[in-house]
């Protein structure tokens, strides 16, 4: 466990290395997710509540999003990508700890720094949008729920990003499944909308996919719009989910690594 | 100029080429493609279930700005997208020094060697969709409107190009900053396709100057539909006039300062 920490730390100190990169990218956090609400709240009319949110929970909703965003959405495809078509993947496998994990504890290093600026740019909005922003209180069974959320969030975005990465042992064009899973993913974890907006049908579908735990389910929990037994349900899905995802991981790594021809010395 | 074109025309065989290797990629790209589209319609749709109107913008109207939005980018990708976000590789690893010993302008052989041909496909599907979308609601605006707004779909490719060209010149400057083409393609994609007259003035102002989002799709459908006065218009045109000439010094400015990394 030890081996895999210094991976973690390593990548903290990378993270902070590349201080243009860190700037960029608080800039377009902090953008995006100032325009969504706006976009949101023109919608509003005179009504108090939509899809279950009043106007202040849905600023909320966008402001916490950049929150868990930073912690569940994973990168790892790009790298793991690059690994097996530049054939780096031989210097990885040589090692004596688990790609996957080593993958794993390299992005969480840098998953903490983007929380950390995440939490820098909302510690910074939320004195100007006191007025128009819901504090979440939580008891402390709901907040270990919301643990559980973002536990089942971080699982489930790395397990999908790592499978799309792996895919690259067979094909180097995998840019396709990526695609289509971002596609989905903006449009079911909650990403350009809360899903209590969709039709009837849409959240059914949703409820039974992976994708509203890697945002929309921890933020409902926080602002209290979700019921327990419905948390559960979620909870439920979301196992199966990363049973069958890791169980996918697994098998692709297994059959992927039999294929690998590295150049080199 | 004859020898630009030849340049150009080898450059088009070659993406032919490219292209013909590749056929069952841009099938896939194309059902995803009409996959987001798909999804892009049925999240206005799902935000006109809850609204008349967004913020003075009808259902067909923002409709078409959607269409229009996507058009526009899929015309960046078909020709330069690809190009100018490679500008921070070339320059970091050296490779630049391929493009500035042939005896070419750089920045158009930089700006142009590949071409996206599978980007065509699905502009031409756009562009039937856009038809048909069109046949369906014929009175959204008249065809003197659309020739008088052509010249500002033209701005808005030309601010587009001069924006990712500035921000990609960057990289002469600073080491690393693989992710500043997500800076535009992340807020192109959220900001680009709606009405930004929802936003407050701030952001508005951000987005036609700073980040000229808004000059993509948003200027040149607003003055289709009559939303934008004269002086409006007369800004896009002198803006994207601007930033292109800025762009260009810019970039004149920073190959200066590079020096090979290659052997």
């Amino acid at each position: 466990m030890k081996k895999y920490l210094y991976v973690f730390i390593t990548n903290i100190k990378e993270a902070f290395m590349w201080r243009e990169n860190l700037f960029i990218w608080i800039v377009i956090n902090a953008l995006t997710y100032a325009v969504y609400p706006f976009i949101f709240i023109a919608i509003y009319g005179n009504r108090e509540e939509l899809g279950g949110y009043t106007r202040a929970m849905l600023v909320t909703y966008f402001i916490l999003m950049p929150l868990i965003d930073s912690l569940t959405l994973s990168y790892v495809w790009d790298d793991m990508g690059k690994h097996v078509r530049e054939g780096t993947i031989g210097q990885y496998l040589a090692k004596p700890m688990s790609y996957l994990a080593f993958m794993f504890f390299s992005e969480a290093g840098s998953r903490v720094v983007r929380f950390l600026l995440s939490l820098l740019i909302v510690a910074i909005v939320i004195p100007f949008a006191r007025h128009f922003i819901v504090l979440p209180h939580l008891s402390l069974p709901r907040f270990f729920l919301f643990l559980a959320s973002l536990a089942f969030g971080v699982g489930l975005g790395f397990l999908t990003a790592s499978a799309l990465g792996l895919i690259s042992f067979w094909t180097t064009r995998s840019d396709w499944a990526l695609h289509s899973w971002w596609a989905l993913s903006a449009f079911a974890a909650g990403y350009v909308a809360p899903t209590t907006l969709y039709p009837p049908t849409f959240q059914i579908v949703i409820s039974y996919l992976p994708y509203s735990l890697l945002i929309e389910t921890p933020i409902r929990i926080l602002l209290d719009t979700i019921t327990t037994p419905e948390v559960i349900h979620r909870f439920l899905v979301g196992a199966i989910w990363l049973g069958l995802l890791g169980g996918l991981n697994a098998y692709i790594w297994r059959r992927g690594v039999r294929r690998v021809d590295i150049v080199g010395i | 100029m004859k020898k630009y074109l030849r340049i150009y025309k080898r450059l088009l065989e070659n993406a032919l080429s490219y292209q013909a290797q590749r056929r069952g990629d841009t099938w896939m790209k194309l059902f995803l493609n009409i996959l987001w589209i798909g999804m892009l319609f049925l999240f206005i749709n799902v935000f006109f279930e809850h609204t008349q109107s967004f913020a003075g913008w009808s259902k067909e109207e923002v409709y078409l700005l959607t269409f229009f939005w996507i058009c526009i980018d899929e015309i960046m990708i078909l020709f330069f997208e690809q190009n100018l976000t490679a500008i921070p590789d070339i320059v970091t690893d050296g490779g630049l020094d391929l493009y500035l010993t042939k005896p070419v302008n750089t920045l158009f052989l930089v700006s142009t060697q590949k071409v996206l041909l599978f980007s065509l496909y699905r502009l031409i599907l756009e562009g039937a969709l856009l038809l048909g979308f069109l046949t369906y609601y014929p009175h959204l605006f008249s065809i003197w409107q659309f020739i008088f707004a052509i010249p500002l779909f033209l701005c808005g490719i030309m601010t587009t190009y001069a924006f990712l060209l500035l921000l990609n010149t960057l990289s002469f400057w600073f080491f690393r900053i693989d992710n500043v083409n997500d800076l535009w393609l992340s807020i192109a994609n959220d900001v680009g396709k709606y009405p930004i007259d929802a936003l407050p003035r701030s952001l508005r102002t951000l987005f036609l100057t700073l980040i000229p989002v808004a000059f993509a799709a948003y200027v040149p459908t607003a003055t289709l539909l009559g939303k934008i006065s004269i002086y409006g218009i007369l800004y896009a045109l002198i803006f994207a006039l601007g930033i292109l000439v800025f762009a260009l010094s810019f970039w004149r400015f920073s190959v200066k300062r590079y020096s090979s990394a290659s052997s």
